[in-house]
């Protein structure tokens, strides 16, 4: 289980397990792009009560540090108590169709530490993948995010246009829905 | 969400911070009790899913150490029939998850939403089991496409759960931290933890076997036996009274 101070002192604790190797990454800067509770948490959008127990890795770059980086996170597990799992690319892989063309330019650094910077994706990146969860627990997320017209237009406006079939038809009309409803509640 | 219920929800949300519970708050100072927060959990669930997939993911890791006996009781004597379909939800999702029998009891004595019986062939009637979906008919529509079989038997229309196991706090944390569950584990949630808690909760239940027996919801015969173990492990004290027999802890801080 984490919340922001403890993912802030896993993290940390990564990059100094990191930086104390002779290894490909301690000589390079490492960006990983944190979604999901944990990246939501670190930018301050989701309410304390959110409960998240790891940190979703959507984008690893370079790609090639991604094994010494699990291998470095499963000693962190162990020295702080973490579940041995708590930096993973689980549930977030699938999910990166889901951000919206040029996210790399609106994503904010919450994190630099050693060899370690940490971005989470704008608000509408945000949103989108919510929107494309939509289980009940994103819809309320959905809801305490406020989101403005211009945001959910920008949304509806990339899943309108999506470019990746191997997405459900059924997914997108869905997450589309969603959206017409905090249109309604506003 | 009024400020009211969010209030009460973030003061819910401390009490399984305290059990371990991955919410990002403050832990309450005390551990809590139990049967009396799964029966508050039950009355807020519909504002916060959260809080329905931790408190059910709880059990699924730690529900022996629930005092069946009591939460049937608090069930019966306490709990709205509004909320007895999101209680019976929830232990009926966690007994299909892992099979265990220790809630049957409980699950027997809450009554499906009314709304089950009037349906007839389609589930139009049946309202959701979280508020996000009430006055969305969008989203109830696609949810009523994807609710569960179990959550239609008990009224309220849900998705099927994903539990989150790894969002708990490890066995050693939760019984270092909350040393009284000791007890609850040691005598696995039956009757005899049922009877301790009672007592220690409303000492006044004590006052004879028939009074006990009816506050834990079991025979006069079940709590006689199991008040004779109780006492010969030196838990409980028997005295003779006017009428009866009265009881009471024999140390009242075991089963704080």
């Amino acid at each position: 289980m984490l919340d922001s101070g403890l993912i802030r002192a896993a993290l940390e604790a990564l990059a100094r397990e990191l930086g104390a190797g002779d290894s490909v990454v301690s000589a390079a800067t490492v960006e990983l792009l944190l979604v999901g509770g944990a990246g939501g948490l670190l930018a301050g959008r989701l309410a304390p009560h959110r409960v998240t127990s790891d940190c979703d890795v959507m984008v690893c770059v370079p790609e090639e540090a991604w094994p010494e980086l699990e291998r470095a996170a499963g000693r962190v597990a162990h020295r702080l108590g973490l579940s041995r799992r708590w930096l993973n690319r689980g549930p977030a892989g699938p999910y990166r169709d889901a951000l919206p063309r040029g996210w790399e330019q609106r994503r904010s650094e919450v994190l630099r530490t050693g060899p370690l910077v940490i971005f989470v994706p704008g608000r509408v990146d945000f949103i989108a993948m919510k929107a494309l969860a939509n289980r009940a627990q994103d819809i309320e997320d959905l809801i305490a995010l406020n989101t403005t017209a211009d945001e959910r237009a920008f949304v509806r406006h990339h899943l309108l246009h999506w470019p990746h079939d191997h997405w459900l038809n059924s997914q997108l009309r869905e997450a589309l829905a969603t959206l017409d409803e905090l249109e309604d509640d506003t | 969400m009024t400020r009211q219920i969010e209030t009460r929800l973030r003061a819910l949300t401390r009490r399984w911070a305290r059990l371990g519970a991955a919410f990002a708050v403050s832990p309450a100072p005390q551990t809590p009790d139990i049967e009396r927060l799964l029966i508050d959990t039950a009355r807020l669930a519909a504002h916060e899913s959260r809080l329905f997939i931790m408190a059910a993911t709880w059990l699924l890791e730690f529900g022996s150490l629930v005092a069946k006996h009591r939460l049937r009781a608090l069930a019966r004597a306490e709990l709205e029939p509004d909320y007895h379909p999101v209680l019976g939800l929830m232990l009926d999702l966690v007994r299909q998850e892992n099979g265990t029998r220790h809630f049957n009891e409980v699950i027997e004595v809450c009554r499906p939403a009314d709304a089950v019986a009037d349906a007839s062939d389609d589930d139009e009637e049946i309202p959701p089991l979280f508020d996000v979906y009430r006055d969305r008919p969008r989203l109830l529509r696609r949810l009523r496409r994807a609710a569960s079989p179990v959550s239609r038997q008990w009224g309220r229309l849900a998705e099927p759960m994903e539990f989150k196991p790894d969002a708990l706090r490890s066995r050693p944390w939760l019984i270092a931290r909350n040393p009284s569950l000791r007890l609850r584990a040691d005598l696995g949630g039956d009757l005899r933890c049922s009877i301790l808690l009672t007592l220690a909760d409303r000492p006044e239940a004590g006052a004879s076997e028939m009074v006990l027996a009816r506050a834990c919801g079991v025979t006069r015969r079940a709590v006689r036996l199991a008040l004779d173990q109780l006492e010969l492990a030196g838990r409980v004290l028997r005295q003779p009274a006017r009428r009866g027999t009265t009881i009471s802890l024999a140390d009242t801080r075991a089963a704080a």
